[in-house]
C-alpha cells in the first residue's frame, strides 16, 4: 500500500467508525486489492500440499490493514462479512478466466476431496455454484449471506452470527436447510 | 418458488430435519403441510445424507489451482524504488520480473527477483542474502551483475540484476546461423564465466541454455545463480516422487549425480556444460529423442551411456532442418556426412565435422562419474581449444580395457573380490557360490565406503566450504555440521584399516574440514584449535600412508604439505613455537624431494615458499640471523626458477614474497637502505602481475602487502615526514575491496593494519589529531572483527596496540587522565595474553611499552612512586628480552632509555 492509500483508508476507517455507513462502501476497493494481493501470494505456487484457510487469508488482508492505519476495527467480523463478498468477487472473477463454454455439461463437484478434479471443472463447478448462489439470495437473503460467508469467508457459526446480528443456533438451522437446497440445485441443473 | 413459501419450507424442515429419520415421514403426515410444499421438503429431506460434505472444503482452497495459475500478475506493483512490469521467470521461492526504476535514478531496465511472500522466514532470507553476496562476489563480463538489494515496504527482500535482453544460447547460434567455429568460441567463453564461479568456490547448478543469454552483441551472460543453487536444494531434499511436480525444469541438464541427490560440485556444472555444447552441435539432447517421458529420460541420464553428438545428427534431427548426403565416394568410410542446416543463412554442421574429438570431447564432459570428466570448465575450454588448434585433445573415446583399469585404480578392494569371484568361475566349482556371495558383500561394503567417502570429502569442499565461508550467525548450526561430519569420518577412520587409498583420501576430507575450521585467509569461523586437530587427524593418516611406502613422492610431498598447513595456522594462532617445529617437519621433507627431484620446479618452488614463510617467525620475533640463513637459501632457488622461467607467474609471487620479508628483516637490521631498495624491487614485480592480473584478488592484495611493508619501514625509520605519503594510500585497497565484500575477514583485518600504520606516521611526524582518528578507525575495525570471535589473540592484541598509539598520542596533547584510562586496558588485555604464550615475545615487548607510558603518565600526574613501580616492571621485561636476544636492532639503546626515565622519576623524589 503506498502512503496515499493508508493516509484514504484511515480517513475511511474514522468516517466509518463515527458512524458513517457509506464509507463502508468506499472501502470496498482497497479491501479488494488487499484480499487480492493476499490470495495471489498465498495461492500461489509451491503450497498445492497445504490446506488454505481463507480466514487465515483475509486475517492477514485485515492485519495489514489495522497494521498500516493504526485504526482498530470496532467490529472484526463486519470487516470479515465484507471480505466474504469481495472474496467471492476475486475467486468468481479468477474461475472466469479458467472456465469453460460447456458448462452445465459437467458434473458438478463440491465433495471435494476428489484432487483428480481438473482446474476447468473446478472453475466450471464456481461458476455455477455462483449463479445457484444469486438464486439463493432472490430466495433468502440472509441464507445466502450465510453461505458466503461460509464457504468465501471461511467464517464459523459465531462469527457469522455476530455479524448478523442473530443467534449461533440460528446460523447453523439457516446453513442447515441452504445446504440441502443448494445440494440439489446443484445436482439436478 | 417464491420467498414466503420457502420461509415455511425451512421452518417445517428444521423441524423434521430434528426429529428421528423413521418418524419423520409420520409428522410430515401430522403436521398437515400443504402437498406442494410437503414434496419440496421431502426431495430436500433425500439429500441430507449426501450433501453433508458440501463446502466442507473452503472456496479458497478450492480455487487455489486457478488462482495460483493467475499469480504471476504482480506486474504494476511497485517494491521498492523499482516498478514490475513483467514476469521473467518463476522459481522455487522467487519470481524474477522485468523491472524498471521509479525515482527516475537511472534508467536502466533490471531483473528483479522477489522472494515469495511465504517464503519470507528468516531461513529463506538467509539464502537469499547469501544468494545476494555470492553474486557480489561474482564479477565478470559474463556474468549478469548484481545492481542493488534491499526490502520492500512490507519487507520482502528483493534483488536487482543486470537485466540481459538476449535470446538463450542455443537459440540465438540458430537464429544467427553462427557456424562451427563461431559456436565453439561463443561456448569457450561461457566456460571462462563458470571457470571463474567455480573458483570463486560457487556452483552454478542449473546450467542450461535459457540460463545462458547471449546479448545482440554477441556476448554471453550467465544468469540465474541463486535460484539455481535453491532450487536444486529442494531437489535434493524432495522425494523421488515428486519429480513431476517440478514443472518446467527439465532433468535433461542435470548430472546423474545430481539426479541421484548425491554431492554436487563443480564437475555437476562441468557435465552441464557437456550437454550445452553437444545442443549447440547437434540440435538435440543427449538422452531426449528416443525418451519422452520424464522418468525415462531421469533414468537414461544414471544409467545409459549418451550417444555421441554427431550419431544424434545422423539420426535424429529434424527432418526439415537435415539433409542427408551421400559420403564422397572416394571415402573408404561407409557412414554418410549428415548435415545441419541451421538459421536463416543456412549454415550448416556436418556430422563430419564433429565426429572425433568434438565427439570425444562432449562425452568427456558427459561421463557418468564425476571424477572422469574434465576437472574443471576450464580444461574442457582448452581442450575444445586445441582441437580447433589442430592440437591433439586429451579426449578419448571410453573403452572397455580404460574402464576396468580405472575401476582397479580406484577400488583396489573390490578388484580384489572381483578376481574372487572370477577364480571362482573359471573353477567352475558349484561350491564356490557362497563365496561369491561373500566376495559380493564385501565389494559393496568397499565400495560404499569409498563412496561415501567421496561423496562427504565433495559435499564439504564445494557445499558446505563456500556456504560456511560466508553465513553469517549460523555458528552453532555450522559447528553442528563440523561436528557430525568429524563423527562421521572417524568412524571410517577405524574402518579404514591398511587400505591406504582409503586413508588418503580421509586425510584429504579432514584437511578439507581443518581448512574450514581454521582457515588462514577467512577466520570467520575462529575455530583454529579445531582446525589444527582435524589437520593433526590427516597427519597421522598421511604419515602412516608415508611410512607404507616412503619412496613413492606424492604421499611424501602431500605430508610435507600438511605439515606446512600446520606450521601456517599454529603461527597465524601465535604458537611459535610449535609452529617452527611444524615448520622443521616439512622443511627435511621439501629439502628431501627437491633433492631427489631436482629438475621438478615446482618442488623446488614450493621448497622457497616454504623457507620464507618459515623465516617469517624468527624475522618477527627479533632473531634475524636466523631468518637471514633461510632467505639465502630461498633466495638461490628464486634465482634458479626466474632464470629457467622468467615468466611464470608463480615464480614472481615466490620472489616478490622473498624480497618483501628480506627488506622487512633487513629493516629491523637498521639497513633501511637495502630495505627499501628490496621493497622497491619487489613493487616494480608486482606491479607488473597486477597490471596482468586486475581481477585476481590475491595478486592485488600482494601489490598492497609490499606496499604495507614499506610503509612500515618509515615507521621504524621514525620517519613521519616520508611516511605519511608512504602509508596514508594503503588504507585505500582494503577499504574498496572491504566494501566490495564486509563480510571478508581479511581485508578487514588489512584496513585496520593500515589505519593503524597510518596513525603511526602521524604520531612521528606530530600531528596528534590525525593520529587519534586513524587510530580510531583501525580500532572501530578491528573490534567489529574481534567481536565476531572473541577467542582470537590476535585480534585482542591488536586492539591493545592501537590504544597504545591512541596513549602516545593523547600524552602528547597532555590528556593524562584519558591516557591513563586507557593504558589501564592495554595492561588488562596484553598482560593475560603475554603470560599464555611467553614464547612470543612481541607480546612481552607490548606490554613493557604499556607500563613504560604507565610510568610517563603517572609522572606527569604528580604520581611519582606509581611512576618508579611502572617503569621497573617495564626495565624488568626489556631485561629479559635483550637476555633471550629477542630485541629489534632498533631498540638497542632501549634499556639505556628506560633507566634514563627512571633517573627522572626518582630525581623528581628527592627534589620533593
Amino acid at each position: 500500500m503506498s502512503e496515499k492509500q493508508v493516509s484514504e483508508i484511515t480517513r475511511i476507517l474514522k468516517d466509518w467508525n463515527g458512524g458513517n455507513e457509506e464509507a463502508r462502501e468506499e472501502l470496498l476497493p482497497f479491501v479488494y486489492e488487499e484480499l487480492k494481493r493476499q490470495a495471489r501470494y498465498l495461492m500461489s505456487g509451491e503450497r498445492k500440499n497445504h490446506t488454505l484457510q481463507p480466514t487465515a487469508l483475509v486475517h492477514e488482508a485485515f492485519l495489514r490493514i489495522s497494521q498500516q492505519t493504526g485504526i482498530d476495527w470496532q467490529n472484526r467480523s463486519h470487516f470479515y462479512g465484507i471480505a466474504s463478498r469481495l472474496m467471492r468477487q476475486i475467486l468468481i472473477d479468477h474461475a472466469r478466466l479458467h472456465a469453460t463454454a460447456k458448462r452445465g455439461n459437467r458434473p458438478i463437484h463440491f465433495s471435494l476431496d476428489d484432487v483428480q478434479i481438473s482446474v476447468e471443472d473446478r472453475a466450471d463447478s464456481l461458476l455455477v455454484l455462483n449463479d445457484v448462489l444469486d438464486r439463493l439470495e432472490k430466495l433468502d437473503e440472509q441464507q445466502a449471506k450465510i453461505v458466503e460467508m461460509r464457504f468465501f469467508g471461511g467464517m464459523n457459526n459465531g462469527e457469522i452470527a455476530e455479524n448478523l446480528g442473530i443467534s449461533e443456533r440460528t446460523v447453523g438451522r439457516e446453513w442447515l436447510a441452504a445446504r440441502l437446497w443448494l445440494y440439489r440445485e446443484l445436482n439436478t441443473v | 418458488m417464491h420467498t414466503d413459501q420457502w420461509k415455511q419450507i425451512k421452518d417445517v424442515l428444521a423441524e423434521v430435519l430434528a426429529i428421528e429419520p423413521d418418524g419423520r415421514q409420520r409428522f410430515l403426515e401430522e403436521s398437515g403441510v400443504d402437498p406442494e410444499l410437503r414434496a419440496e421438503i421431502e426431495s430436500l429431506i433425500r439429500f441430507e445424507e449426501e450433501s453433508s460434505d458440501l463446502m466442507q472444503l473452503s472456496a479458497v482452497e478450492f480455487s487455489k489451482d486457478f488462482v495460483a495459475d493467475d499469480s504471476s500478475s504482480l506486474a504494476g506493483e511497485e517494491i521498492g524504488p523499482y516498478r514490475l512490469i513483467r514476469e521473467l521467470g518463476v522459481g522455487g521461492m522467487g519470481a524474477v520480473y522485468l523491472a524498471e526504476r521509479i525515482d527516475g535514478k537511472f534508467q536502466q531496465k533490471v531483473a528483479l527477483k522477489l522472494l515469495k511472500r511465504e517464503m519470507n522466514t528468516a531461513a529463506l532470507r538467509r539464502h537469499f542474502e547469501q544468494e545476494r553476496e555470492i553474486l557480489a562476489s561474482l564479477e565478470h563480463p559474463n556474468i549478469a551483475r548484481l545492481l542493488d538489494a534491499g526490502t520492500s515496504d512490507d519487507k520482502i527482500p528483493f534483488i536487482a540484476m543486470e537485466y540481459v535482453d538476449g535470446l538463450p544460447i542455443d537459440e540465438y547460434c540458430d537464429s544467427r546461423g553462427l557456424d562451427l567455429n563461431a559456436r565453439l568460441d561463443l561456448f569457450r567463453t561461457v566456460c571462462s564465466a563458470v571457470d571463474f564461479a567455480h573458483r570463486n568456490l560457487v556452483i552454478h547448478r542449473d546450467l542450461k541454455p535459457s540460463n545462458v543469454l547471449v546479448t545482440n552483441d554477441g556476448v554471453p551472460k550467465l544468469l540465474d545463480f541463486g535460484i539455481s543453487k535453491i532450487i536444486s536444494k529442494e531437489f535434493a531434499d524432495a522425494d523421488a516422487a515428486t519429480i513431476t511436480r517440478m514443472g518446467v525444469m527439465t532433468p535433461s541438464y542435470a548430472s546423474p549425480e545430481q539426479l541421484r541427490r548425491e554431492g554436487v560440485t563443480t564437475l555437476s556444472d562441468v557435465y552441464s556444460l557437456g550437454v550445452v555444447l553437444f545442443e549447440l552441435l547437434s540440435g538435440h539432447r543427449p538422452f531426449e529423442d528416443k525418451e519422452h517421458d520424464l522418468r525415462e529420460i531421469y533414468g537414461a541420464i544414471i544409467d545409459k551411456e549418451p550417444p555421441s553428438p554427431s550419431s544424434m545428427l545422423a539420426t535424429g534431427a529434424p527432418p526439415s532442418s537435415v539433409v542427408v548426403e551421400k559420403a564422397k565416394s572416394e571415402m573408404a568410410e561407409t557412414r554418410a556426412n549428415i548435415v545441419r542446416r541451421t538459421g536463416a543463412n543456412q549454415v550448416t554442421l556436418s556430422s563430419q565435422s564433429i565426429r572425433g574429438d568434438l565427439d570425444n570431447i562432449v562425452l568427456k564432459a558427459l561421463r557418468k562419474e564425476p571424477e572422469r570428466r574434465y576437472s574443471s570448465a576450464g580444461n574442457l575450454s582448452d581442450d575444445i581449444y586445441r582441437h580447433m588448434q589442430g592440437l591433439t585433445v586429451t579426449a578419448r573415446p571410453n573403452t572397455f580395457g580404460y574402464r576396468a583399469s580405472k575401476f582397479i585404480g580406484r577400488n583396489r578392494v573390490s578388484a580384489v573380490a572381483a578376481a574372487i569371484i572370477f577364480v571362482a568361475i573359471v573353477g567352475g566349482v558349484a561350491a564356490t557360490l557362497w563365496q561369491a556371495r561373500v566376495a559380493r558383500a564385501e565389494r559393496a561394503n568397499a565400495e560404499k565406503r569409498f563412496n561415501d567417502v567421496r561423496k562427504l570429502a565433495n559435499s564439504y569442499i564445494f557445499d558446505v566450504y563456500p556456504e560456511i565461508e560466508n553465513l553469517e550467525g549460523s555458528l552453532k548450526a555450522r559447528e553442528k555440521i563440523l561436528i557430525n561430519a568429524l563423527e562421521y569420518l572417524d568412524s571410517l577412520s577405524n574402518e579404514a584399516g591398511g587400505d591406504l587409498g582409503l586413508q588418503s583420501e580421509l586425510a584429504t576430507a579432514y584437511e578439507k574440514i581443518g581448512d574450514v575450521q581454521g582457515a588462514l585467509t577467512n577466520s570467520s569461523l575462529g575455530n583454529i584449535q579445531a582446525g589444527l586437530d582435524s589437520y593433526g587427524k590427516a597427519a597421522r593418516l598421511r604419515e602412516a600412508v608415508y611410512a607404507a611406502d616412503p619412496t613413492d613422492l606424492e604421499s611424501k610431498e602431500k605430508l610435507a604439505t600438511n605439515y606446512y598447513t600446520t606450521a601456517r595456522t599454529l603461527w597465524n594462532n601465535s604458537q611459535t613455537k610449535e609452529a617452527e617445529e611444524a615448520f622443521e617437519r616439512s622443511l627435511k621433507l621439501r629439502r628431501e624431494l627437491a633433492a631427489t627431484q631436482p629438475t621438478s620446479v615446482e618442488y623446488q618452488n614450493r621448497l622457497a615458499v616454504l623457507l620464507i614463510d618459515y623465516g617469517a617467525i624468527p624475522v618477527f620475533n627479533s632473531q634475524t640471523d636466523k631468518a637471514l640463513v633461510l632467505f639465502d637459501e630461498a633466495a638461490k632457488i628464486v634465482e634458479r626458477l626466474t632464470e629457467q622461467e622468467p615468466n611464470n607467474f608463480d615464480f614472481k609471487k615466490t620472489q616478490t614474497r622473498l624480497l618483501r620479508i628480506m627488506s622487512k628483516a633487513k629493516g629491523s637490521i637498521g639497513d633501511y637502505d637495502g630495505a627499501l631498495r628490496g621493497f622497491a624491487q619487489a613493487i616494480a614485480i608486482s606491479d607488473v602481475l597486477a597490471k596482468q592480473f586486475p581481477s585476481d584478488f590475491r595478486v592485488q592484495r600482494s601489490v598492497w602487502l609490499t606496499h604495507s611493508m614499506k610503509c612500515e619501514l618509515y615507521i621504524d625509520k621514525e620517519d613521519g615526514q616520508n611516511g605519511i605519503g608512504a602509508c596514508l594510500p594503503t588504507t585505500e585497497f582494503p577499504k574498496a575491496a572491504l566494501e566490495k565484500e564486509p563480510e571478508n575477514g581479511v581485508v578487514a583485518y588489512d584496513l585496520a593494519i593500515s589505519h593503524f600504520n597510518t596513525a603511526r606516521v602521524y604520531r612521528l611526524a606530530g600531528d596528534y589529531p590525525n593520529t587519534l582518528a586513524q587510530a580510531d578507525k583501525a580500532i572501530s575495525v578491528m573490534s567489529a572483527l574481534s567481536k565476531k570471535t572473541p577467542d582470537n589473540m590476535e585480534y585482542k592484541r591488536n586492539l591493545a596496540v592501537y590504544d597504545i598509539e591512541r596513549a602516545r598520542a593523547k600524552i602528547k596533547l597532555r590528556q593524562f587522565d584519558e591516557a591513563e584510562t586507557i593504558l589501564r586496558v592495554v595492561l588488562d588485555t596484553m598482560v593475560p595474553i603475554a603470560e599464555a604464550d611467553p614464547a612470543t615475545t612481541t607480546y612481552q615487548y607490548d606490554v613493557s611499552t604499556g607500563h613504560r607510558l604507565s610510568a610517563e603518565v603517572f609522572f606527569n600526574q604528580g604520581k611519582t612512586a606509581q611512576a618508579i613501580e611502572s617503569i621497573d616492571r617495564a626495565i624488568a621485561i626489556v631485561q629479559r628480552l635483550s637476555e633471550l636476544n629477542a630485541l629489534r636492532e632498533t631498540d638497542r639503546t632501549l634499556l639505556q632509555e628506560l633507566s634514563k626515565e627512571k633517573d627522572t622519576y626518582q630525581l623528581a623524589t628527592v627534589k620533593r
